[in-house]
Order: C-alpha cells, then structure tokens, then sequence
C-alpha cells in the first residue's frame, strides 16, 4: 500500500519537533495561568519589558525564542524552564522513530532532548 | 463507490505516514491527493520562510502533521485560527507560511488536497480558487457518501481542537 512521507531529513525533523515542543509547553503554561489567575499576554510583556506584540508573535511562531526568552517566559509565568537530555525509551511495538540517527557506534540508543516547564515551589 | 482505505489502496489518495515521536499514537488520520504529494516533493522543499524564524515551511508541515495525527491541541490560545472553514465544508489548516485545503469526510480525518505559500495566497487572493479545487476533486472522488462533514463547526470535524 503506497503512502506518502514528507522528504525531512531527521536532523530537521528533530529540530522542527524541539522548536515545536517548547513553543506548546509554552503556549499551554500562558492557557493554564489564564485560566487560573487571568494572566494576559500583556502581563507577561510588562513583566519581561517588551511590546505585547513581541509576545504574540514569539508565541505564535512567528518569531523565534531565545534560550534566555524561554527562560523569562516561564519565570512571568509562574514556572522554572528545564532541560533535559533523555535518551528514548525502546518499547517493543511502539514507535520508533527513524528520525533520529545513531550518533556513535556503541549500542547506545540516541538521545532525545525534552524541554520541561515546572511550576515554582513556593514557600 | 469506496471508503478511504480503499480510495487509498487504489492509489487515488494516499494515506500521510506521519513519523510520530515514541509513545505517541495516532488519533487522527490524513490523506493527501496526488497533486499535493508532487508538490510536496518538488516545491514544498524550496519555499522558505517569509518571517524571522529558524523554522522552514517544510518543518511547519511536520510539525504540523505530527500534532494532528497524534491528537494534540491544534492551539492552545482560543484566538488563534488554526483552522478556518472556507464554505462548503471546505476547510484550511494554518502554519505561519502556509496554507493547506482539503476537507472532512469524517471526523478526525483529513483529506488535503493542495497547499501553497500564504502569502503568494493571500496577495493573489486565491483562497476561492483553492477552494473550488477542493470542490471539484472530492465531487470527482468515487468516495462513499456522504463525502464531507457539512457545516462550519470546527468541532464536528475534529476532536480536542482547543486545550481543554
């Protein structure tokens, strides 16, 4: 049965997937703390000290996010950014994706990069 | 007359093979027409981004295709569009540089006709044109009736659309 695959080389599917994953985990924080205590985009570009719009179009995709962004965001959000390398969890009849070469020859599986938000302990 | 999986057998679309993360499982299905295979395969590769974004518009479609296919949220932000109705249960799904039309012949499955450059789309107002595309080819597809979900809710034609 013929079926069809986008022509993404793994190290761009990777990518495209990290980008993605932090843009949401973001995105999802800003919905979960509006619902919880009406915070706005406005709020969180008054606290960082920039133009909601830089917000909007950060969250929206359409301007990428620093590393240091990502980390301010989550501070106005009421969270701690975290980074963690992880390497996949084999599971027999699970996924597995081709996306990601092996990296060294050993039977080592490859990492995977897993950005987390957390939300702050407080005292 | 056919179902999907036997339009797909025959070859008249074909079923996407979304490359899902590990411990992802599929919860929605897309199939593409021919035409937007071929252009995915010879023009998708060569667009590139309008916005200053690391992301190519090729990413944005895997990135896109992997959050449907696995069920996600298309947005977590109510104000954001992901997915627009056009008419006649036309419907197009959104990245920042792309558009893509196709329709719903059941929920939670989507059949995607052709894409093309937002922009380029939007600047030579082509979002009728693509439209009646869509028309012609799923009234010309021998797919079992009826051939698409109608109306213009976004939630008759796909689950979990918004975060909870």
């Amino acid at each position: 049965m013929p079926s069809f695959r986008l022509s993404i080389t793994p190290s761009k599917r990777a990518a495209a997937r990290f980008i993605s994953k932090v843009r949401r985990e973001l995105q999802k924080a800003l919905a979960e703390e509006r619902v919880r205590r009406g915070i706005t985009q406005s709020d969180i570009a008054r606290e960082i000290g920039v133009h909601r719009s830089v917000i909007h179009r950060q969250l929206l995709g359409a301007e990428d996010i620093t590393l240091g962004r990502v980390g301010e965001l989550a501070q106005a959000l009421g969270y701690e950014a975290d980074f963690q390398l992880r390497k996949p969890q084999s599971v027999p009849g699970a996924n597995h994706s081709s996306s990601i070469a092996p990296i060294a020859t050993t039977d080592s599986p490859p990492l995977r990069v897993l950005p987390a938000l957390r939300a702050k302990q407080t005292a | 007359m056919a179902t999907l999986s036997e339009l797909d057998l025959r070859g008249d679309i074909l079923r996407w093979a979304v490359e899902l993360p590990d411990r992802q499982q599929i919860n929605r299905l897309i199939y593409v027409s021919p035409r937007f295979a071929h252009w995915a395969q010879t023009v998708l590769p060569t667009l590139t981004t309008r916005w200053d974004i690391e992301q190519t518009p090729m990413q944005q479609l895997e990135e896109l295709g992997e959050i449907f296919v696995a069920g996600e949220p298309l947005t977590f932000d109510r104000q954001i569009k992901p997915l627009v109705h056009h008419g006649d249960g036309v419907w197009y799904l959104k990245t920042i540089d792309l558009r893509i039309f196709g329709w719903f012949p059941k929920k939670d499955h989507f059949v995607i006709f052709c894409a093309g450059d937002a922009t380029f789309i939007k600047d030579h107002n082509l979002y009728h044109g693509h439209a009646g595309e869509v028309v012609y080819f799923r009234s010309h597809l021998p797919l079992d009736e009826p051939k698409f979900i109608e109306g213009d809710d976004p939630n008759a034609v796909i689950s979990a659309l918004y975060y909870p």
